[in-house]
């Protein structure tokens, strides 16, 4: 899979780009050590992952159960998806995580940027809200869990300031709500981390002229932070993209219990996938490597049109 | 490197790298079993080791090993082991000989590929140690037929479990000496309970799907029978849903939820949250499998005795009991079958195999072997009732339409959101969608 994208003349980085010129003895000389550098890289990249890709292809072509034999059905799983509600669902879940979560995945990192920027010990604070991204999602998920049941802590504590009749946040209406929040709870460490990085590097003198010139920081954020990492910014929408039609054990071990798949009220596109292979009957290989290839169309289509997005010429500072 | 990429290449290279990560359905490489002595076999288990039934099956593999001289390789794989099987069931080297899980996925690994032994050749053979009898002898004759397709058995079982209503013996000594056995007596039950406790007696942990589905299943099966729950599931133009019997068994539950017999929290805890509180007192009854007892006994209060009766009686009169079984399975290209075959025999000997019940609190396929106390009310509604599959098989043979259709309107129903006519409605239709979109 390759992305393609226009490509477009780099300003001089301050150093003058080697001479094409056919003869250089650099130049022939990188030319040489070419393949050598590739090669392994390439061969490991088509053996784990263009191989399987195109087997997944193969079999999202074909009926079969994971055994026994295979029996070709053109698009005919792809057909089914298109027409089954509950893959409707699913996709559509998959959709809100990506726009809504990350929507708001990426505001609470940049306000915690902002607020972050000059603060003290900040490099602990970092370290903290960090902290939910090296758990297992499991673990995480199992803990939220027990927040927010019936007599849960969050209800414990609601009562405790006189709410006698408070929400009913596992049930099958607030489910997928809370599993956003959890999931901007998880996430949201993790840009914020990398936005940090990013704002460190911006030269103080950039913000102490901003005060010079009496901006607020509204506009300290508009006109100076958010263009000096907006190529960071891409990157992290391209990685919040992938991530976010990935997600799996936060809903699978968040919703379900006792081996149980969750309600497929809250399934996404990857949950969809894993039922259709394990729901507990005869495993429907050929739709979930469909439901599979559907979710690797989905990201392409993403990271293009991110990139698209991001598109424009890095500042130099 | 020679100076460095430009940000724009090294970007792209990331997300190529990126999108490429995201496939995540790869083909598995398994080490296969080829080349092994045939003095050997490979046990591929659904149970974690340290469980009570992996150290009852240990310690058999470790008298077998010494009383044959058959080395058995057993790997506790936990209970996804049909999953992590089912890839390789037709290659040339199908990695264990021998394998046990829970009778539907046993079903829908080897008997819808075709990829099982049949084992009449097992229930023909003599169980060592008890001279004259064959295993097909001593299994109750009722689970060999459960277990068998086309004339040929699927499935050695060693484990029985069955669904009835759990409560405290201690304290509803009412209940022990004289069970609710019409749907009326029941009902009137309920009311004195829900006064007296001033919530729902009924435990039920509705996060799980299936819980929530024996309910519904259980009123459909004793108003239609056994079997009317898994015709209408299959039933392509919904007309089955339309019966008025099936509507009426449906207002049955529609009454429990309305009523408020549910204990609080039902609808909106986690799974174990209502069964500890149930076996903490804060709940009367529980409609679940036999391995209620085993589940709850850490968080059941002192002196609780486990008793049981089986789900009331409705239109159908005479009293069924749904059960599922557990047990083993060959896999037809395993490729030490005869060693395998060897050790289920085994295993069905009396002495070993009661070691399930006295060890692992289970019931086993044996009517000759002793069941443990708690399971005692269980036992006597099975040697004298009619069984058959839980919830009429459809989670084995239907389990898609149980997970897509059934399940999500079954939950609106058990949580108050759908009545008993919507429920049918609502049914009825995306039944018939579904069967559209997968004849």
């Amino acid at each position: 899979m390759t992305v393609t994208a226009v490509r477009e003349t780099e300003p001089a980085l301050g150093r003058a780009p080697a001479p094409a010129a056919q003869g250089s003895p650099l130049t022939r000389g990188r030319r040489r050590l070419f393949w050598p550098f590739v090669a392994p890289a390439l061969v490991l990249y088509t053996v784990f992952y263009i191989l399987p890709t195109l087997a997944t292809a193969w079999i999202s072509l074909n009926k079969w159960a994971g055994a026994g034999p295979m029996e070709f059905a053109g698009l005919d799983n792809y057909r089914r998806l298109l027409l089954d509600p509950i893959f409707h669902d699913s996709f559509a879940n998959t959709l809100t995580i990506l726009f809504v979560v990350g929507g708001a995945t990426f505001a609470l990192s940049f306000l915690l940027t902002m607020i972050l920027r000059d603060m003290a010990g900040r490099k602990a604070v970092r370290s903290i809200i960090f902290f939910p991204n090296i758990v297992s999602g499991i673990v995480l998920s199992i803990l939220w869990g027990f927040l927010f049941q019936a007599d849960g802590v969050v209800n414990q504590a609601l009562r405790a300031f006189g709410v006698d009749d408070p929400p009913n946040w596992l049930g099958a209406d607030n489910l997928f709500s809370i599993i956003m929040i959890g999931l901007v709870w998880v996430q949201t460490g993790f840009y914020t981390t990398i936005l940090m990085a990013a704002v460190d590097r911006i030269p103080k003198d950039l913000y102490e002229v901003c005060d010079l010139e009496g901006a607020n920081a509204w506009q300290r954020f508009r006109h100076v932070t958010l263009p000096l990492v907006w190529d960071v910014v891409g990157v992290c929408a391209v990685l919040w993209s992938i991530s976010a039609i990935k997600i799996f054990e936060f809903i699978y071990a968040f919703a379900g219990a006792a081996g149980q798949l969750p309600p497929t009220k809250v399934w996404n596109t990857a949950l969809y996938a894993y039922a259709e292979a394990f729901a507990g009957g005869v495993p429907k290989y050929g739709s979930a490597a469909a439901t599979g290839m559907v979710m690797l169309a989905l990201v392409g289509v993403l990271v293009v049109l991110l990139r698209r997005m991001f598109r424009r010429d890095p500042v130099q500072f | 490197m020679y100076g460095s990429l430009p940000r724009r290449q090294v970007f792209r290279i990331v997300a190529a790298a990126a999108v490429a990560t995201t496939v995540s359905l790869g083909t598995v490489a398994c080490g296969g079993s080829a080349g092994q002595a045939s003095d050997e076999l490979v046990y591929w288990s659904m149970w974690k080791a340290g469980e009570p039934q992996a150290k009852v099956l240990e310690s058999a593999i470790a008298s077998f090993t010494k009383e044959t001289g058959v080395k058995v390789k057993v790997e506790w794989k936990g209970r996804d082991v049909s999953k992590q099987l089912a890839p390789t069931l037709n290659t040339r080297n199908v990695p264990a000989d021998l394998m046990d899980s829970a009778d539907r996925f046993v079903k829908s690994t080897f008997v819808a590929t075709g990829q099982g032994l049949d084992l009449s050749p097992v229930y023909d053979m003599e169980i060592p140690g008890e001279a004259g009898k064959k295993v097909g002898d001593v299994i109750d004759p009722k689970y060999r037929d459960y277990a068998t397709a086309d004339g040929k058995p699927w499935l050695v079982p060693y484990e029985v479990l069955a669904e009835q209503i759990w409560y405290n013996g201690d304290e509803l000594k009412d209940v022990a000496s004289a069970p609710p056995k019409t749907w009326d007596d029941f009902v009137t039950l309920l009311g004195e309970r829900k006064s007296a406790r001033n919530d729902g007696p009924l435990a039920l942990d509705a996060d799980i799907a299936d819980y929530s589905a024996f309910w519904t299943y259980h009123a459909v099966l004793r108003d239609l029978g056994p079997g009317a729950f898994g015709a209408a599931a299959v039933d392509k133009t919904g007309a089955k849903f339309d019966d008025p019997a099936f509507l009426a068994a449906i207002q049955k539950i529609e009454k429990l939820v309305k009523d408020g017999y549910f204990a609080k929290g039902y609808d909106g805890s986690k799974y174990p949250a209502i069964q500890q509180k149930w076996a903490g007192g804060g709940a009367d009854f529980l409609l679940l499998g036999t391995f209620a007892p085993s589940e709850t006994k850490p968080s059941a209060k002192e002196g609780f005795a486990y008793r049981s009766f089986p789900f009331p009686e409705g239109a159908k009169g005479e009293q069924t009991q749904e059960i599922s079984l557990i047990g083993f399975a060959i896999p037809a290209q395993a490729g030490n079958a005869e060693a395998a075959k060897k050790f289920v025999a085994y295993f069905m000997n009396k002495e070993r195999l009661s070691k399930i019940a006295s060890e692992a609190g289970n019931i086993t396929p044996r009517p000759d072997i002793e069941v443990p106390a708690e399971l005692a009310d269980v036992k006597k509604t099975l040697d004298t009732a009619e069984t058959h599959p839980a919830l009429d098989g459809v989670k084995m043979d239907n389990a898609d339409w149980y997970t897509k259709v059934f399940q999500p309107v079954n939950t609106e129903l058990i949580t108050g959101k759908a009545s008993a006519a919507d429920f049918v409605a609502k049914l009825k239709s995306t039944s018939v969608d579904f069967w559209k979109l997968n004849d």
